[in-house]
């Protein structure tokens, strides 16, 4: 029997809007999701060996791993893969290192509270309220200053022109892909509606009882041109979390609860030549991929890897941090060709009432839940169980992908 | 608003706007923007240019460059209108774009793009491929940030 790696359980705690969880802290929530998760898969705590997590989570691995108990720790893993780009890189990382044996049962994770931390779409709240504290107002001189990090030290070279939120980073190539191709904000509307559609039947979701209109999409406030209010993703607070295990022990644990056997059958992450923190600081990338979700290489390496094409996909979890970085994967992923995502969305394609390609349907980040991308996993996984609140009939393929836009990673799951 | 610290050149955004942080590599494109002249850094071995500098040529690896200085001519090449606040002080929105920039006769091989903000232009009036131009901003004596506008 192989160790080909599988997800075999996925947990979460409540999410909430931004600020809304007072009563718990970030790292509670952290052991929340992984226990839930153990739980679901017929495993206990004392079977984990192996931690994962991105995007910096604060919630360490080694203290996870000492306050659960669990026996002994084997495997403790961080993705370079910036933010949500390294979603499916640390489940990636997870199934290498089960398929490699330096562990049996790896649990991924991401706990993000916005309203505890620092809120990443408004950065410049934190940044003048130091400010403030300070009283200083005054200019400060071009003098030699050591950044904490290469990223913060690139930012350092794009901040004075007031590049600081991922909606403005974001908007640059999309504002470009509409004036190559025509993409309009109609067609970004739409992907929100749809998305806040497959929410509405989604008890997990922060948005499930707000319902969203194409209309309200094109009157809500402009955020940074042309993504509004409601082509952008939320700011959450919650905790998630997902296992990895070898097909051996998925055989037995399937046999136990009378699911399908979800397999990771192929895994990519990565960054095109010069994409850095992409499209915060990516102006000198190759002209050809700018306008692009930077993704086409590592989603051809990804079908290749999976011996799978676009069209043997039955449902999709794309990340959504902005639904102009959706229609561009749409492109990237080869569900349609360069220029043509537009007209993609508009025949309906992403909608589980009978759209070609069901997309994100668990209502994404823009609906469901900003978890950086990982709650995309849990909900691949579910829609091959046949246990989504918007299940596709028979679904046996699933693609998942992790941000766009910046380094990125992407996972393809069957149901075996 | 705070009062203008240079009254007698054209200001678009606050003072209180975040100042560029300086490593040994950007220093001396930041040094040349406060003596207001735009540069890029250009390998000296393959000529190849690029931005922000680096403490190595992507192109040949190799780590000998001079900061060569460009016209200050250039086209749009993408750019969004900022409606959320940045330091609260400054006017909403304001442009963030990037630039193709013209090397003029320099002997760079290729031509760079840079992050930089429109002035004097609503975002109704630009198109992606409109020529721009160099707009110097004094934001104190010793740093100057390049911003650019439609040509005229």
């Amino acid at each position: 029997m192989s160790r080909k790696a599988h997800i075999v359980g996925v947990g979460e705690s409540q999410y909430t809007k931004w600020g809304k969880i007072v009563d718990e802290t970030e790292h509670a929530l952290a052991h929340k999701a992984i226990l839930s998760a153990v739980s679901d898969a017929g495993l206990s705590a004392d079977d984990i060996d192996g931690l994962a997590s991105f995007a910096e989570d604060r919630n360490e691995a080694i203290f996870i791993a000492a306050e659960l108990g669990i026996p002994e720790l084997r495997f403790g893993n961080m993705v370079w893969m910036p933010g949500g780009g390294g979603g499916c890189a640390a489940v990636s990382n997870a199934c290498m290192a089960v398929e490699t044996g330096q562990a049996d049962v790896v649990v991924v994770y991401r706990s993000l509270c916005q309203g505890q931390f620092m809120r990443f779409g408004n950065a410049a709240e934190t940044m003048m309220a130091d400010t403030a504290q300070s009283g200083d107002q005054t200019p400060p001189p071009v003098t030699l200053q050591q950044a904490d990090s290469l990223l913060l030290a690139a930012m350092g070279s794009v901040m004075p022109f007031g590049m600081i939120t991922a909606a403005a980073a974001f908007a640059l190539p999309f504002r470009r892909h509409m004036h190559l191709y025509g993409s309009t904000s109609e067609q970004l509307g739409k992907i929100a509606v749809t998305f806040r559609q497959h929410a509405n039947n989604n008890v997990r979701a922060v948005m499930k009882d707000k319902t969203l209109t194409l209309e309200q999409h094109q009157e809500s406030r402009m955020i940074a041109d042309p993504f509004r209010l409601f082509d952008c993703c939320m700011e959450n607070d919650g905790a998630c979390a997902l296992v990895i295990t070898t097909e051996e022990r998925a055989q037995d644990l399937a046999k136990a609860n009378g699911r399908s056997m979800v397999e990771v059958v192929a895994t990519a992450q990565g960054a095109p030549r010069g994409y850095s923190f992409g499209a915060f600081t990516n102006a000198n990338v190759d002209d050809a991929i700018y306008a692009t979700a930077g993704n086409e290489l590592m989603a051809n390496r990804l079908w290749q890897k999976a011996d799978l094409s676009p069209e043997d996909v039955d449902v999709a979890q794309i990340y959504d941090h902005f639904t102009g970085s959706v229609l561009m994967q749409l492109e990237d992923f080869g569900f349609c060709k360069r220029g043509e995502g537009g007209d993609f969305v508009d025949s309906g394609a992403l909608s589980i009432d009978g759209g070609a390609l069901p997309t994100n349907t668990s209502g994404g980040s823009l609906s469901e839940a900003y978890m950086h991308g990982l709650n995309h996993v849990l909900e691949g996984a579910r829609s091959l169980w046949g246990e989504s609140c918007n299940q596709v009939d028979n679904a046996r393929v699933c693609l998942v992908t992790s941000a766009a836009g910046v380094p990125s990673s992407a996972i393809v799951l069957r149901a075996n | 608003m705070t009062e203008k610290r240079v009254p007698d050149t054209e200001r678009w955004f606050p003072d209180v706007m975040p100042a560029p942080m300086v490593d040994h590599h950007t220093l001396p494109f930041w040094e040349a923007c406060g003596e207001q002249r735009l540069t890029v850094q250009c390998c000296t071995h393959c000529q190849h240019a690029q931005h922000p500098p680096a403490p190595i040529c992507s192109e040949c690896r190799r780590n000998k460059f001079e900061q060569v200085e460009i016209p200050g001519k250039g086209t749009l090449y993408t750019f969004t209108a900022v409606h959320q606040p940045v330091t609260y002080q400054e006017k909403l929105p304001f442009i963030i774009a990037i630039v193709s920039l013209d090397m003029g006769d320099t002997p760079c091989k290729n031509s760079v793009r840079m992050m930089t903000n429109i002035v004097d232009s609503e975002a109704s009036e630009l198109d992606i491929g409109q020529p721009v131009q160099l707009a110097w901003e004094k934001m104190s004596d010793t740093v100057s940030i390049p911003r650019f506008r439609l040509a005229v």
